[in-house]
């Protein structure tokens, strides 16, 4: 976590020495980012709205790594999720209040998973590679979900492409100290989900016989299966639970913010998050500290638009890009320092 | 350990074995030049769901083992030194006490659904210590071990809890001669403690050495027997050219 | 519906995939394609508005795909980073600096300036494309040269005893990869559109990976998959907003065939498709 730290600070200064080029101040560019980032309690709460979404994606992407798997598709995962929790929440208004929220977690949570379930048997039974099969259904994901709020739960008071209003008693309005904190702002109770999934995911990869066999499975899957791991059960298994991670996006976004399916609301979460995952290196409390810069990141440079004549708010993905290509360099060096390969 | 009438394919090989047997209390010397189905004997041993098609008898520890799966397998009272220590027998990323536990996580001590890390710790730190395996903490990474303090690791796991059948390949290769004296030693010793010991290698010393009957292996089939009292170098090699 | 729609919708592709077979045959996986693209139509439409020549662009455009190919070759080949790793990085760096760059040049994170007509290909890109398809063709199957780069991604160590270095072979391979998939993009902004627009490729990048896939990794199917998938994109264009007996087509279902179709292909329900052996393995 230390040298993907001084990773993100390379990224950070090498895209700020760039809008020289531009004609920029680079100082002055990064007070920009962070008074946009953390300038009001408002802002921060958008800087958190985009950290819980990364949380989640980061947690899966770094599950599905951990069992030696590549998740590309968290981004259709986080759309399948939203997806089955809005249609829930716009078709079921009735379902009573204390019971609703809880629901619609479940059912995004299991969308997400089964989502995922297809790349993983498609993997273990077929051999086809997990990479391009996730890839291929994020595009698939988009299209379906754009097709199915347009079609089934289209808003009928607006002209946007978005879904109605999911039943208020989905949204847990009444206990969200963290909206209330944080003066309406996007960020919710969701937050406190993601916190808690960081826990319980450290935990279970730390404590538990299951964390153990996904671990040796991702690292050497021969040697796994001579100690009686059934590898292609558990890697089955790893990549549902990091679809399921995945779909907490929902919760971030239809339940504790808008309420409804936008369509193309996710400004990339699921590929942001394998850069969460591969900087915190897979530790599900580092994914805490880089989701958090991640999302500032990401908030911060969303003012850039305005605030600067010269420069972008796309700006933050040349940062995300350099320190990933840091981080892939570094576990080469990694890998050749031990001298060992584990095939 | 008894094999007979046993035909298993698998996508590239045949192992077609007309009797082949383990007693307590002796140890059973397969030689071979490598290639011969060494590998797919270990393989059906312990993997036998990766075989297209098991025919004839294959009892393991009293048990019908020809569709139990590796799982099961290691319910039994069986120890397996790997044919390849990195590859099928640690993990090299991961400290030595991650690598101890491998294979016991869902047996005895850590028939837990939570691992109980401090108790395994205590476990760990006793068998490096018995087993001289050098650097002697359980949290040092077993790829910065040596060779023969690998092998020592990996021979310390597998006998922690007296198997009472080892299947040993290739025990000393890579391994100095200091860790190969060492474990010869363990193997001996298990047998006096009423192992019955598969014990396939490479190096017809160590297999004249340990072995009570060697067993010569051929393109999958068994080539030539010999019992301690016949042992010569010369007939053992002749028989491995495929001669009898 | 004509063939020519579908052979002007299925040129980036084509460019794209044939980069995409030169770059995986050899071992090397290049999910950056779409990033390639994207630097291919962006300099391609500056240069050629800069110069007043769409060849001059189409050129340059070539040599930037193959620039920025050689940091991802240096990066997987030399340095052997994870190649699926680097080429989201890639992706990602590309549509962090095209918006930042064109604010530069153009003062606008949108579109570049419009093309005079006498600055844009009028059928060109299609015939460059078909010759590809037929040269790489000839010579993947026909030459010895060829062997080399089957070989290079399936069985590099073979390859090296018998003296010709795959080292070598994925370098060259990268860097064309590079050029003709920044031609895919060129072929967006100089001949299908008259300037670059943010995002123009929007997933072609994938789509022609797609096809490489559906094709199984051989030049001359690659390009029907191509044709199908620019098929599907004439289609979808088409049928937009289009109803029959009251029923609205779906058109976002018609634009997610290409990646159904790809999944099936590549989950081997038709066929036998595996992709190189030594594919994504550093030397």
């Amino acid at each position: 976590m230390k040298k993907s730290l001084i990773g993100f600070i390379i990224g950070l200064v090498l895209a700020l020495s760039l809008t020289l080029f531009a004609g920029e101040n680079p100082l002055h560019i990064a007070w920009i980012l962070m008074k946009s980032a953390f300038g009001s309690s408002y802002d921060l709460g958008l800087t958190l709205y985009y950290t819980t979404g990364l949380i989640f994606t980061g947690l899966s992407v770094s599950l599905a790594f951990s069992a030696g798997l590549f998740n590309i598709g968290a981004e259709g995962q986080l759309l399948m999720g939203s997806i089955a929790a809005a249609l829930l929440g716009v078709l079921f208004p009735h379902v009573p209040g204390f019971l609703a929220p809880i629901l619609a977690v479940l059912v995004a949570g299991l969308a997400g998973a089964l989502w995922a379930l297809i790349p993983a048997l498609l993997k273990i039974y077929r051999g086809s590679h997990e990479v391009i099969v996730t890839m291929m259904m994020n595009f698939i994901a988009s299209g379906l979900t754009s097709w199915a709020v347009l079609q089934w739960i289209p808003n009928p008071d607006s002209q946007n492409p978005e879904s109605a209003k999911i039943a208020s008693s989905y949204m847990f309005q009444d206990i969200d100290f963290v909206k209330k904190l944080l003066g309406d702002s996007p960020a919710s109770l969701a937050l406190v989900l993601a916190l808690f999934g960081a826990f319980v995911l450290w935990f279970v990869m730390k404590r538990t016989r299951w964390g153990y066999e996904v671990h040796i499975s991702g690292l050497n899957p021969s040697a796994a299966e001579r100690a009686g791991i059934d590898v292609a059960k558990i890697q089955i298994q790893a990549f549902c639970w990091a679809g399921a991670l995945a779909a907490g996006v929902a919760v971030t976004e239809v339940l504790g913010n808008s309420g409804q399916f936008r369509i193309g609301f996710s400004p990339e979460f699921g590929f942001i998050g394998i850069a969460v995952a591969l900087m915190a290196r897979n530790h599900p409390l580092g994914i805490l500290l880089s989701a958090f810069l991640m999302g500032a990141l990401h908030k911060g440079a969303s003012d850039l638009d305005f605030e600067t004549t010269t420069i972008t708010r796309d700006f933050s993905k040349i940062i995300q890009g350099v320190i990933i290509l840091f981080v892939a360099v570094q576990s080469y060096r990694i890998f050749k320092k031990r001298g060992s390969r584990v095939s | 350990m008894q094999l007979k009438e046993l035909r298993a394919e698998t996508l590239d090989f045949k192992l077609d074995i007309s009797s082949l047997e383990v007693h307590a209390g002796e140890i059973l010397g397969i030689a071979g030049v490598e290639g011969n189905g060494q590998k797919e004997l270990i393989q059906l041993l312990m993997h036998p769901k990766k075989f297209k098609k098991i025919e004839g008898h294959l009892e393991i520890l009293g048990h019908d083992t020809r569709f139990y799966s590796t799982r099961a397998l290691r319910q039994l009272s069986l120890g397996v030194f790997p044919e390849d220590r990195l590859r099928w027998g640690s993990v090299p990323s991961l400290n030595l006490l991650q690598n101890f536990i491998l294979g016991y996580q869902r047996k005895l001590l850590a028939a837990k659904k939570f691992l109980p890390w401090n108790e395994l710790f205590k476990i760990c730190a006793e068998q490096i210590k018995k087993f001289n395996v050098r650097p002697e903490s359980p949290l040092a990474l077993f790829s910065s071990l040596s060779g023969g303090n690998q092998q020592k690791l990996v021979v310390a796991r597998e006998l922690y809890l007296n198997p009472n059948l080892i299947l040993a390949s290739h025990p000393s290769r890579g391994v100095d001669i200091g860790a190969t004296e060492f474990i010869h030693q363990q193997l001996l010793d298990a047998k006096k403690g009423n192992a019955a010991i598969l014990l396939i290698s490479s190096e017809l010393d160590e297999l004249i050495k340990l072995s009570d009957r060697i067993v010569v292996l051929y393109r999958g089939r068994i080539q030539a027997e010999f019992s301690r009292s016949h042992f010569n170098e010369n007939k053992i090699g002749a028989a491995m050219g495929g001669i009898s | 519906m004509s063939v020519e729609t579908i052979l002007r919708l299925a040129t980036p592709l084509i460019f794209t995939s044939l980069g995409g077979f030169l770059s995986e045959r050899s071992g090397v996986i290049q999910i950056g394609l779409e990033g390639l693209m994207l630097v291919g139509a962006f300099v391609g439409a500056t240069v050629a508005f800069g110069a007043s020549s769409c060849w001059l662009g189409w050129l340059v455009a070539f040599l930037a795909g193959v620039i920025v190919a050689a940091i991802y070759a240096f990066f997987v080949i030399e340095l052997e980073a994870d190649q699926i790793v680097t080429g989201t990085a890639l992706n990602l760096t590309v549509a962090g600096l095209i918006p930042f760059v064109s604010k530069i040049l153009f003062n606008t994170t949108g579109s570049t300036p419009t093309l005079d007509i006498s600055n844009r290909f009028f059928w060109e890109p299609i015939a460059i494309a078909l010759l590809s398809v037929v040269l790489i063709q000839i010579w993947f199957s026909k030459t010895n040269s060829g062997l080399w780069l089957k070989f290079a991604g399936e069985k590099p160590k073979a390859l090296e005893s018998s003296g010709v270095s795959p080292r070598k072979i994925r370098w060259l391979c990268s860097l064309m990869a590079g050029g003709l998939a920044a031609w895919g993009g060129a072929s967006l902004s100089l001949f299908l559109a008259s300037s670059y627009s943010p995002l123009m490729t929007s997933g072609r990048g994938f789509i022609a990976l797609a096809a490489l896939i559906f094709g199984r990794w051989k030049p001359w199917s690659a390009f029907l998959a191509c044709l199908l998938f620019g098929a599907a994109e004439t289609l979808q264009i088409h049928w937009q907003g289009q109803s029959v007996g009251g029923f609205m087509i779906p058109v976002q279902l018609i634009q997610i065939l290409p990646y159904i179709f790809t999944i099936v292909a590549l989950a081997g329900f038709v066929g036998k498709n595996s992709p190189p052996a030594a594919l994504g393995r550093p030397l």
